[in-house]
């Protein structure tokens, strides 16, 4: 019946995106969290203008795994996660040095990001009778 | 069948030029121009994306300091935030401010008509010789009677 079954929604308060960031050719500029912040900065200023540049965004994790490319985890505000998206995937370079944003992951929970549920190996401790 | 219609709004703004009216100086074009300006600025690539098919100025008098502008349905708000932002057009600074929003343009002058008035009163409240009185009241009549189309 309607109305038998409620649920609740987690707290919605930011959205969290795995994402690599991959550059053409190696740039002189160092790849790091404060970098990423500005590139992001930047993407979100020429897609949505003064109103994105204001969203917060918080790299929360972030390593090179190449010369090129960097892997990072980060949050947005909850509601603004579309315009970061959008964003992100619109950027084709920085600083004359053209690079790809690919988003790997998007959740609203971070524990979401724990694990790859690909990658992951179940070891069974019992088996089902 | 009905075609899908694009849907607008027309805001009436208040140019208020911090240095008093300006007489044939200001182009609807130049207006326009300057309004998309501000919402590239303010809402980037994608902001004017959406409104700059539809975003226009259908009446300016630079004299009385009025406009009315065109924008999609979907984004008055961001195209009324725009120009109330703008700090000037040209080289001329202003502050304008909107003062009505309508689905047509004759809601937009019936406003102005009231928006006239108003400040029809005002003036005349500000004044004490009968003379200037009666020259200002002949003068809104002209403008309200023109503000009417």
């Amino acid at each position: 019946a309607r109305g038998a079954c409620s649920m609740e929604k987690l707290e919605q308060d930011f959205y969290f995106m795995q994402l690599s960031l991959t550059f053409e050719n190696q740039p002189d500029f160092v790849l790091d969290g404060k970098q990423l912040v500005a590139i992001i900065h930047h993407a979100l200023q020429t897609i949505h203008g003064q109103i994105g540049a204001a969203i917060p965004t918080d790299v929360l994790k972030c390593h090179c795994s190449s010369p090129c490319k960097l892997e990072a985890l980060i949050r947005v505000p909850f509601h603004e996660v579309c315009k970061v998206w959008s964003a992100l995937s619109l950027l084709g370079s920085y600083n004359g040095v053209r690079c790809v944003f690919a988003v790997q992951k998007v959740s609203a929970a971070l524990v979401s990001m724990a694990v790859n549920s690909r990658t992951f190996n179940f070891k069974s401790t019992q088996e089902v009778k | 069948s009905h075609m899908v219609r694009f849907k607008n709004r027309y805001l009436l703004v208040d140019l208020n030029f911090s240095e008093g009216h300006q007489i044939g100086v200001l182009h609807p074009k130049g207006l326009e121009e300057a309004i998309k300006d501000s919402v590239l600025k303010l809402s980037g690539d994608y902001g004017l994306a959406c409104v700059q098919r539809f975003l226009t100025v259908k009446y300016l008098n630079a004299v009385t300091q009025v406009a009315i502008v065109r924008s999609p349905r979907e984004h008055y708000r961001g195209v009324w935030a725009a120009i109330s932002l703008m700090r000037s057009v040209g080289s001329r600074p202003f502050s304008p401010r909107v003062l009505h929003v309508g689905g047509t343009i004759r809601s937009c002058q019936k406003s102005l008509v009231a928006v006239d008035r108003e400040r029809l009163k005002a003036a005349l409240q500000s004044t004490k010789s009968t003379a200037h009185r009666k020259r200002l009241v002949e003068k809104y009549s002209a403008i309200i009677k023109q503000s009417s189309l």
